[in-house]
């Protein structure tokens, strides 16, 4: 008897264990989601290089942000800039010379220890790098001196307020210096980033692999694959299909595809791009701001936004982008209007100007959309009597026309950067992106003192006037931001979308 | 036939040299250089833009520029690219895989559809078959490759379990859609060759006698008949493989097929001159092979063009 209680107890004991055990262990079994080990990126646009110093596209910025690390980064939503190699900075009070101390945990992809010297390569590379904007900007730095391995100084030839948000962009990575020593075309793709370039197959896919040794947070995506996909239809089918993860940039035309399929999701957002009409103020005709005036009063941009971006765009109120620092728009309290549609006050301007009776003016555009957009101003502009040819050129026809000077009137995009100077290249002279060829010396000076200005109230004055200045001075007629958005499958997350186009994907991961 | 296709090769080099005159001389009249390209993306000063013009060599003659390429071309040398900074035969050569795949995956579409279309609507002449089939060919021919490409991947790639919607990396998959796509211009042609080569030999009297033994009429067709129309048929299949290598652009961009016609366009519209420069160059080699090739199957499927290469040689003699 006694032995059959035991045996019984015995056999109740296991059974409860193995109870017990399997529903301490359902729970967490059911809750825990397996992700895919590959994520597949369909792009819309080709990238040509692996190496951060030679592109500054977005396209290769997405990539480089996942390969390599700069000083510092920077949120778009926050607008702050995030630490990345360097813990903390330092900058002196004539804002030329600049401190930073750099993580002591940091690997690059070959497994050697980042450390000051390869600031110092970085800065002595940079300054042959085959894309300008890196070599101008490396250039620009006087000196770099390791003062320990992990503690650096940069000394500027010129005060610069916007350093940390220059630094931020990925085309400022830090390279090693064995690694580029050892192999000078592939060493400059070795970096500090959370992925390592696999396979780079230039127009079909970029293959990244998780970086084991990352200083910072591990991705769950072994994987990530940038497939090349350039037609729209094509791309959102291969999502469609479950092909791919992430669709960049769907076709405007095919969102309702996308939100009437329950297994995709949409995210669209006004983009940072600012399309406006550049005219040539040295033009013998277009130097009279009265008749810009009266042309900027003469367009309505709705009308252009319907017909050139299927609706899909926002209207700009000014030449400054609306997230970069100093943006001002409230016209009224400087005794300003905006350029809404008022075809009474461009008649007035018109009247004023040194061509009351009209002109004809070529408009020059390099794309399809941009031409539509201008058949819609040419209509809107008989109004005032003003004759407008339309001249189509390819990217780098335009490109070369606005450099000589050769137009009159040139419809473009341009995408500002979050730092107020930033707007500098399109209103000083001697820079390749000022379309309207304006040179003014008031606006010259203010963009210098803004550089300079540690003070926040002063500098957003600067930038105020700035602005102010150039609206009454109308080289440009600010249209719209184009729309932009990414679809992707419902199960993925940890992506961040970026109204820049810029996207981080290190934490995306997607459910099984 | 060996001095034959030596002398062939050797009229290539006329060819390299004129190709690369025009395409150097043509992309140096377009408006716009690489550096101009550059400036769409980055904010330049124009000492910067003279510079970067300085290090691409783009500030000589156009003729100093042509001499000093052809020096290094025949060097071997075909240059580097200015945009990705890779040699030119390097990116060529790793795209021409997915080109030449692409190439006999449509060739051999079109062969198997255009042939039996253009043989039957021959033996059935002025019957409805034969107006169907050439009205088929007529829809062929219309259709533009890349609505039929963006059909295909909208009715097939998203119906059809295995089939990818683009790309170069799931085997014969892969190559199923672009295929058709391609080979359906291509069969329209081929059709319509067929059938009026096989109608000029059907009328000819060896067929008579051959009926007359007793042969069944599919042997008589495809023995006797189908032999004897090859030539035009060859010739039009040859060129059009031959075109089909030099890249399919819209196909390749509907379905992100990773082929030299895209990097050839692409090299265009950056004014990437050394790439674009050196793929046309070996675009012309290619299609000159090929060509030469598809003379030398004239022998091959003619005993008379053989007889007379055997002719000139003992006259030679």
């Amino acid at each position: 008897m006694k032995r059959t209680v035991i045996v019984t107890l015995l056999i109740l004991l296991s059974c409860s264990l193995v109870f017990a055990t399997g529903a301490k262990e359902e729970p967490g079994t059911a809750a825990a989601t397996t992700y895919k080990e590959e994520v597949v990126i369909g792009v819309q646009s080709r990238t040509s290089s692996t190496n951060p110093t030679s592109q500054t596209s977005v396209a290769h910025k997405i990539m480089f942000n996942l390969t390599h690390n700069g000083f510092v980064g920077y949120d778009e939503r926050t607008k702050e800039i995030l630490p990345e190699l360097a813990t903390e900075w330092k900058a002196s009070s004539d804002l030329k010379t600049w401190t930073f101390t750099l993580r002591d945990d940091v690997y690059f992809h070959n497994g050697e220890k980042l450390t000051a010297d390869d600031v110092l390569f970085t800065w002595e590379y940079g300054k042959n790098a085959s894309n300008a904007t890196v070599k101008s900007f490396w250039n620009g730095v006087e000196s770099v001196k390791a003062i320990d391995d992990y503690h650096v100084e940069l000394v500027l030839k010129a005060a610069n307020i916007d350093l940390l948000h220059l630094l931020s962009n990925e085309y400022f990575a830090i390279l090693n210096r064995e690694a580029v020593t050892a192999d000078a075309t592939k060493g400059p793709d070795i970096g500090t980033g959370p992925y390592v370039n696999k396979e780079f197959f230039s127009g079909d896919y970029t293959l990244l692999e998780r970086f084991d040794r990352y200083w910072g947070e591990a991705p769950v995506t072994k994987t990530l694959r940038f497939r090349y996909l350039p037609e729209g239809t094509a791309r959102l089918a291969a999502l469609e299909n479950g092909e791919i993860d992430v669709c960049q940039a769907p076709n405007n035309t095919e969102l309702d595809i996308i939100k009437a399929n329950s297994d995709l999701v949409l995210n669209t957002w006004q983009t940072t791009a600012l399309t406006f009409l550049a005219l040539n103020t040295e033009d013998p005709i277009l130097s009279d701001p009265n008749l810009r005036l009266a042309i900027a009063y003469a367009i309505k941009v709705q009308d252009v936004i319907d017909g050139a971006a299927s609706g899909f765009a926002g209207t700009a109120n000014g030449m400054w982008g609306y997230f970069q620092y100093g943006f001002f728009d409230d016209w009224k309290s400087v005794g300003q209007s905006s350029y809404e549609t008022n075809l009474a006050t461009a008649k007035e301007y018109m009247a004023k100007s040194k061509s009351p009776n009209g002109a004809t003016l070529k408009f020059t555009a390099a794309s399809a959309w941009t031409v539509n957009a201008l058949q819609i101003i040419q209509d809107q502009l008989k109004a005032l009597n003003i004759t407008v040819e339309i001249e189509q050129v390819d990217a780098a026809g335009l490109s070369r026309k606005s450099v000589s000077g050769d137009y009159q009137v040139i419809i473009y995009s341009v995408t500002f950067t979050s730092a107020g100077s930033d707007a500098a290249r399109i209103f000083t002279p001697g820079n390749s992106v000022n379309y309207a060829r304006y040179n003014n010396a008031r606006v010259n000076e203010l963009f210098s003192l803004g550089a300079s200005e540690t003070d926040d109230a002063k500098r957003k004055a600067y930038y105020k006037e700035i602005q102010t200045i150039v609206h009454a001075e109308c080289p440009y007629i600010p249209l719209y931001y184009a729309n932009s958005g990414v679809a992707h499958s419902k199960v993925a997350e940890g992506a961040v979308y970026n109204t820049s186009g810029s996207h981080d994907y290190t934490y995306i991961k997607v459910a099984k | 036939m060996l001095r034959y296709a030596i002398k062939r090769i050797l009229l290539m080099i006329p060819v390299i040299i004129g190709v690369s005159f025009l395409i150097f001389f043509i992309m140096d009249l377009a408006p716009g250089d690489i550096v101009d390209i550059k400036l769409a993306e980055e904010a330049l000063t124009f000492e910067e833009i003279e510079q970067l013009r300085e290090t691409y060599g783009l500030n000589g003659s156009v003729f100093t520029r042509y001499f000093s390429y052809m020096v290094n071309f025949v060097q071997g040398d075909l240059g580097t690219s200015l945009v990705s900074g890779r040699p030119v035969l390097d990116s060529y050569l790793e795209k021409m895989p997915a080109t030449i795949v692409l190439a006999c995956a449509s060739i051999f579409v079109s062969i198997m559809i255009s042939i039996p279309l253009g043989v039957y609507a021959a033996m059935k002449r002025g019957t409805f078959a034969d107006n169907a089939s050439m009205v088929l060919s007529f829809l062929g021919l219309s259709i533009p490759n890349f609505w039929l490409g963006l059909m295909l991947i909208i009715v097939v790639a998203l119906n059809v379990p295995g089939i990818p919607t683009g790309g170069f990396s799931k085997g014969i998959a892969s190559v199923i859609l672009p295929a058709i796509t391609v080979g359906t211009g291509l069969t329209a042609t081929l059709a319509r060759t067929t059938r009026s080569s096989m109608l000029d030999v059907l009328s000819q009297d060896y067929l008579r006698t051959e009926r007359a033994k007793g042969h069944k009429e599919i042997k008589v067709i495809m023995k006797y008949a189908l032999r004897n129309a090859l030539i035009p048929i060859i010739t039009i299949a040859g060129g059009q493989f031959a075109v089909t290598l030099g890249g399919a652009v819209l196909t390749e961009t509907v379905f992100s097929w990773p082929g030299v016609g895209r990097l050839i366009v692409d090299a265009v519209n950056s004014r990437d001159v050394p790439m674009a420069v050196g793929c046309i160059i070996l675009k012309s080699i290619t299609i000159g092979i090929v060509v030469l090739i598809v003379d030398l199957l004239y022998a091959v499927i003619d005993p008379r063009i053989k007889a007379q290469y055997g002719k000139r040689k003992r006259k030679q003699a």
